[in-house]
């Protein structure tokens, strides 16, 4: 854990005043080591310097001028010819991870400070995905995980947060990620072809890592647009803590907002809080502690009249609590992982005098990985192997009275019947999923590294046993060019209202992806590969019967191009996916296109720092979702609805959508507080293309929902 | 998935579609039998009122029928229920399917409308009850102040359902037996008002006025 601390000491100010004086300085972390290479600048550009091996710079600057300290590994630091002696706090946290990097061919790793820079990201989680190749990129979240990877279901993806699920990654209010950017060190984006340490997901993984406590106390708050949070983190007594928290501010200005002509009666106006902390404590040498909780709270009910008629409720709870513990060893090429965590989950639905859904879902998880590493064993360059075991309990605790839940392919459930209660629950149940997993990596050579291993789930609830083998063949081809093919065997189980009944076994996928990774410089990175997915036992609902199995196969084939730049004050990001997401429903049923099948996406961006500003750019270009038209409807006059009669399901597309997304960051100090201000500006040219349709009440006008035509974030953020 | 759409709503991401309660939007607003329970072997006589966008509402036969028995006579459609099909376990639905033109444009194509005529007991479509408007009995033809909310209310007994329905103005609540029409400045202020009530027995019956706002 290195935790960075710039000082520029002994800042000498010579007189006259106005004239340019000739500052000295010195730039040191936070262990007083000095920071070699660092960029001095002063802020209108005029001159800089490079500080030397022992972290000394020399530099001309005029009285009252800033000085602009950039470092790779660091955030900025500020300083002036007046400010002798000051110190310098960064926020950058490094951890350095024990666990090898990544291995997954098209994995795209972000930094805390790469997620921020991010235009049209909006210093959001959820927001900044949407530049992944491979992610279905829509202006709400898509299920509960809140995306959709390489065409197939959200519920095929997960989003683990320290390497536990979380059961959902974005608030329903506001649509804002659970985790605020300032409570994350790194995202990784694994489109597919994971490691046996992950399963129960048949397409791509979002691993978050939250941020640990630095070296020196340190406290930010912000305020945005539509939230406020607070952070504090810092070491006491070799107690490494992290602590924030968020609350929406949405229901502040809401009532002010809305226009008058809504036949709408709030009574809990839509909140959202969320929080976060990490503690760490070394416990020996060897031996270090974690202990960490997630938190999200969510509310919102309303009268869809002004009456407050008890017909037109709505009311949304969820709330949840993640909490773990974590202990890791460490020595001489072992690595061990014990780790316990819970969840209480509990959440409230209802609508009208019908509809509703109550569910306490507590879970406990057990997991305990080994892991060792050695070279020169065996006759292989270097061998590494690990084993691991993981048991999931939750008992489910359900009330429910809803409509049938809509199936992948079912056309949308046009027909809002508020008193639909299809599917009726009332009763506990409990499920149980083992999984255990080994692995080995050998270094045949210097070029040649190979990966096998076996993962191995048991879902209580059906019964089922998945094998599910992995592996992947890496060859160093010189030049910082390395081929990568890859294999495996993935699967999932049935969630929410499949999950009721046992008789469904979970979807399975297998996957191929082979590619190129050229590592081209320093802090330049380029992917390319080609990838083949074929499911099968996906949960499918008869037309006729209206019983649901796993009589569904599928398949997806793509190509994705990914290109990384982060040198000096650049940072680059370009990404460009093909895909096409086909199924069959059933034996001799046509085949059709998966609901969020996109053949094309395209991100280009750009971010440069100068001085005490940002600039960045996004343009973004992706193809429209798969729709299902309507042919016609019949009037039931005594239940005075239409019924849509529809069409070849997902035979019509919305259009291609592309839009340029802005941002701007600015430094500054304001008293003892580093300042961050920023404006991230999304749709700037305000396209507001379709993404999808829907119908009026008799299905004679077909009408668009849109994108946002703009939408501009602000934040300010004040460090301590 | 539904507090995103009324976010996005609010966000007006959303493109405008007539509301149901529009009549100026052509559609069948309501089938009628009439009698909606009839004998096994007697006849009913369908029709439907019809919103016409930029017009006045009618009332229109259908243009073709449909049912497991259902006889055409001359330009009345009825429903002939057999005798021969013994109804000793009570009322039996038959469901009648229908064709109608939708509204004034004839090259739309006609709308198709399902209304279930049953066999058993015999009952008339209810009376209309009283309606109030701007808390004064309605009468043949309404004025109401514009740009601002004007109350409509019946009284139904439980389990029957009411529709307001207009052409000039905004309704709110208009599934409702107490409703509230707003007629803003840039609305039209002179059209129709109809309350449309379906009883629990599958009757139906409808009343529409005149209405002008000032």
């Amino acid at each position: 854990m290195v935790v960075a601390l710039l000082v520029g000491s002994r800042v000498a100010v010579a007189q006259p005043v106005s004239a340019p004086v000739h500052v000295h300085g010195h730039v040191r972390d936070a262990a007083g080591r000095p920071v070699a290479g660092a960029q001095v600048t002063i802020e209108s550009g005029a001159a800089s310097a490079t500080t030397d091996r022992d972290g000394a710079y020399a530099i001309d600057a005029a009285p009252g001028a800033s000085l602009v300290i950039t470092a790779p590994g660091y955030a900025l630091g500020l300083a002036s010819p007046e400010a002798a002696d000051a110190i310098l706090v960064a926020e950058e946290t490094i951890e350095v991870h024990g666990d090898p990097p990544p291995s997954v061919l098209g994995t795209a790793h972000l930094e805390r400070a790469d997620v921020e820079r991010l235009p049209g990201g909006g210093n959001d989680i959820l927001r900044a995905l949407s530049a992944m190749p491979g992610i279905v990129d829509y202006p709400l979240p898509l299920g509960n995980s809140g995306v959709v990877i390489r065409g197939s279901s959200p519920q095929d993806s997960k989003v683990l947060v320290d390497d536990f699920e979380v059961p959902t990654l974005y608030h329903d209010v506001g649509f804002r990620s659970i985790i605020p950017v300032e409570s994350i060190d790194s995202l990784e984006y694994i489109p597919g072809g994971f490691g046996v340490e992950v399963g129960r997901a048949t397409s791509g993984v979002i691993e978050l890592t939250t941020r640990a406590g630095s070296d020196t106390p340190h406290e930010q708050a912000e305020l945005g647009a539509g939230e406020m949070s607070a952070l504090a983190q810092g070491t006491e007594h070799g107690l490494r803590y992290t602590a924030s928290v968020r609350r929406s501010t949405l229901d502040l200005y809401l009532p002010y907002i809305l226009p008058p002509s809504l036949d709408l009666s709030l009574t809990t106006l839509p909140r959202y809080y969320d929080e976060q902390v990490r503690l760490d404590y070394a416990l020996t040498s060897k031996w270090t502690l974690r202990l960490s909780s997630l938190g999200s709270d969510d509310a919102l009910a309303l009268y869809a009249s002004r009456d407050r008629n008890a017909d037109k409720r709505y009311l949304s709870e969820t709330r949840f609590v993640r909490a773990t513990a974590a202990a890791t060893y460490h020595d001489d090429g072992w690595t061990a992982k014990l780790a316990a965590s819970g969840i209480a989950l509990d959440s409230r639905f209802e609508r009208g005098l019908y509809q509703h859904i109550d569910q306490s879902s507590p879970s406990a998880t057990a997991r305990a990985e080994v892991s060792h590493t050695s070279r020169d064993t065996a006759g292989f360059a270097d061998l590494s192997w690990r084993a691991g075991a993981e048991t999931v309990v939750t008992e489910h605790r359900l009330d429910l009275a809803m409509p049938k839940e809509h199936i992948e392919g079912e056309p949308p459930q046009t027909v809002d019947d508020p008193m639909d209660t299809s599917v009726t629950y009332a009763g506990a149940f409990s499920t149980t999923n083992h999984a255990a997993w080994t692995s080995a990596t050998a270094g045949l050579d210097d070029r040649v590294r190979i990966t096998g291993g076996l993962r191995v789930d048991h879902f209580s609830r059906s019964g089922a046993t998945e094998l599910q083998p992995r592996g992947e063949l890496a060859i160093g081809l010189g030049h910082g060019v390395t081929a990568r093919v890859s294999a495996g065997a993935y699967s999932r189980p049935p969630e929410y209202q499949t999950e009721l009944l046992a008789k469904l076994v979970p979807e399975r996928s297998r996957q191929m992806i082979g590619g190129l990774q050229w590592d081209v410089a320093d802090g330049v990175r380029l992917q390319g590969s080609l990838y083949y997915t074929d499911r099968d036992q996906l949960i499918t609902r008869d037309e006729m019967t209206g019983e649901l199995s796993n009589r569904g196969r599928g398949t997806t084939k793509g190509a994705e191009l990914l290109a990384i730049v982060k040198r000096g004050p650049w940072f680059g990001w370009l990404t460009y996916a093909y895909s096409h997401s086909t199924r069959v429903d059933a034996p001799g049923m046509q085949m059709r296109l998966f609901d969020y099948d996109v053949p094309h996406s395209l991100n280009v961006a750009a971010s440069y720092r100068v001085g005490r500003f940002q600039f960045g750019a996004r343009f973004r270009l992706q193809s429209g979702l798969p729709a299902t038209p309507v042919d016609g409807a019949i009037f039931d006059s005594d239940a005075n609805v239409y019924y849509p009669t529809f069409g070849p399901i997902n035979s019509v597309r919305a259009p291609t959508h592309h839009q340029l997304d802005i941002r701007i960051d600015r430094w500054f100090h304001w008293g003892p507080a580093r300042m961050t201000q920023f404006l991230d500006i999304q749709n700037v040219y305000m396209n507001e293309t379709a993404v999808g349709y829907f119908y009026g009440f008799d299905y004679t006008q077909r009408a668009a929902f849109r994108q946002l035509p703009i939408l501009p974030t602000v934040g300010l953020r004040g460090e301590f | 998935m539904k507090t995103a759409l009324l976010l996005l709503l609010v966000a007006g991401c959303i493109d405008p579609v007539d509301p149901a309660w529009s009549l100026n939007h052509d559609h069948v607003v309501v089938a009628r039998a009439t009698p909606p329970r009839i004998h096994a072997g007697d006849a009913t006589t369908l029709d439907a009122l019809v919103a016409h966008a930029g017009g006045p509402t009618t009332v229109e036969s259908p243009l073709s029928a449909s049912a497991g028995r259902t006889q055409v006579t001359g330009s009345i459609i009825a429903v002939n229920a057999p005798k021969d099909v013994a109804y000793d376990t009570g009322d039996t639905p038959v469901d009648v399917l229908m064709t109608f033109a939708r509204g004034t444009n004839r090259a739309l194509s006609p709308v198709q409308v399902k209304k279930t005529v049953w066999l058993g007991e015999p009952a008339d479509n209810p009376a209309m009850p009283d309606v109030t408007i701007g808390g004064a009995p309605a009468g043949d033809a309404l004025t109401v102040p514009a740009d601002q909310d004007v109350y409509l209310s019946t009284s139904v007994p439980a389990g029957w359902r009411v529709n307001w329905l207009t052409s000039a103005g905004q309704l709110f609540q208009d599934d409702e037996p107490t409703s509230y029409l707003h007629v803003l400045p840039a609305d039209a202020h002179d059209g129709e008002l109809a309350c449309v009530i379906r009883d629990a027995e599958g009757g139906v019956v409808w009343k529409v006025w005149p209405i002008h706002a000032e």
